[in-house]
């Protein structure tokens, strides 16, 4: 459906418009010493337009960049001179992780995602942001619930190495039954009251002796070798 | 208006101009060409299509985004467009269309359209458990698809503010629909369906919803 009023002919908010919005920012940036000059709010601005057309997307008004702003002026790493780079930088990662993810994250995850990543474990290193934490949102977000099994859950040490057994095994059961003092499992709590496996024993009984009779000559010379070696 | 459509200088309307298919932005653009409208209020019409699409961006992404990827924008702009479309037609002249499309707001107009369309879709999936209700026993191969798939998936798929413009592809010679239907003319089909479902009483399925003949 083209035409004279048509989605072909817009013309989307100016890069002007939102450098000026930018700048109304700066009130709530000045407390904390930071403030965009009017060349870096057009810059900014610029970049935005770039990234977005960079990436297919569209956006009407401010948008995005605004939350950015007030999110990433906390960051107890930005300061002055950098404060500008870092904007940008956090711009253009942003609409490219919506469109790898297929938007399947929010802007306010998605945002929380990038600072939490760019302050817990980046330590404010734009560069292990851009190479090591993007791609691992992105797995994050297309992966869904099979993140944890495929790649492991790297959600509290912040980087993506797969558990150890002992770590698997810890997770899938309850932390409180692990002993702090030597690092045993309770025994007497590790099963559920309530759940009858005796059955499962038996069976588990019968297959072992079935086992031994059919062998029972290998196993007694087994036993006997290792009986020796001790 | 209407005085002002029948003549305007060098210039006349022409309806002829005016595409029923893309209603909005083809009557604009005659007014524009014979002088009823002018730049400023082309420009105002193009502003008030962007403040709704923002508008229905918001609705789509149920505010969690402010940006979609364009093709996306695209499709929202058309379905404004024709929930716009429906409403100017349904005022029945160009010269209220044309009065309309200047003096209100882009939002109205859709909205408007909006409701229309939500009643026809509604309309529409009533009218399609009846003509499955009905069904021919020995209706065609591709009479017999379009009541299991193409109108189920069509209907299912159907959002009067998201996809209000989209099209069902049909090739039915018996009720002599073909092409691709609109919601409006997908209630038509329907009910063609359901009167040549009746017509033939002897060959008709007839399954109470409990699965009694």
């Amino acid at each position: 459906m083209n035409g004279l009023i048509s989605f072909d002919n817009f013309s989307l908010t100016s890069t002007q418009a939102v450098s000026r919005e930018i700048l109304e920012l700066n009130e709530i940036s000045r407390e904390r010493g930071l403030v965009l000059s009017a060349e870096e709010a057009l810059a900014l601005s610029e970049t935005r337009g770039r990234a977005l057309a960079e990436n297919e997307r569209i956006e009407i008004g401010v948008g995005a960049i605004a939350e950015i702003i007030k999110r990433f002026s906390t960051s107890r790493y930005v300061n002055e001179e950098d404060y500008a780079w870092i904007l940008g930088e956090i711009t253009e990662i942003f609409y490219y992780i919506k469109t790898e993810t297929n938007d399947k994250i929010s802007d306010g995850d998605l945002l929380d995602e990038l600072f939490r990543s760019f302050e817990l474990n980046c330590r404010g290193s734009m560069e292990l942001l851009l190479a090591r934490e993007a791609e691992r949102i992105i797995r994050k977000v297309t992966s869904g619930e099979n993140y944890a099994k495929w790649y492991g859950d790297d959600s509290f040490m912040g980087d993506s190495r797969r558990d150890t057994p002992e770590e698997a095994l810890r997770d899938e059961y309850d932390e409180s039954l692990w002993s702090e003092d030597d690092d045993t499992y309770i025994e007497d709590e590790f099963y559920d009251e309530d759940e009858d496996i005796t059955a499962e024993l038996d069976a588990f009984d019968e297959l072992l002796d079935s086992l031994a009779s059919e062998d029972e000559g290998e196993i007694h010379e087994k036993v006997t070798e290792d009986g020796d070696n001790e | 208006m209407s005085e002002m459509i029948a003549y305007t200088g060098s210039e006349s309307f022409n309806p002829g101009n005016v595409d029923p298919a893309n209603y909005t932005s083809t009557l604009a653009e005659e007014a524009l060409r014979c002088g009823i409208y002018t730049e400023e209020d082309i420009g105002r019409i193009q502003m008030g299509l962007m403040e709704s699409l923002s508008e229905v961006i918001g609705f789509y992404t149920k505010g969690e985004s402010t940006s979609v990827k364009t093709e996306r924008a695209a499709e929202l702009s058309r379905s404004i467009l024709y929930n716009a479309d429906t409403y100017l037609r349904s005022l029945g002249s160009h010269s209220a269309s044309l009065e309309k499309l200047k003096e209100r707001k882009m939002t109205e107009l859709y909205g408007k359209g909006y409701l229309i369309n939500k009643e026809r879709c509604e309309k529409a999936k009533i009218l399609y458990a009846k003509a499955r209700y009905s069904r021919l026993k020995d209706g065609s191969a591709e009479y017999n698809k379009t009541l299991d798939k193409y109108l189920y998936n069509y209907l299912k798929m159907y959002d009067p503010k998201f996809t209000a413009h989209d099209r069902l592809y049909v090739s039915l010679p018996e009720v002599g629909f073909k092409g691709g239907l609109r919601i409006n003319r997908v209630v038509e089909l329907l009910e063609a369906i359901i009167k040549l479902n009746a017509g033939r009483q002897s060959d008709v399925i007839l399954e109470s919803p409990d699965g009694n003949q």
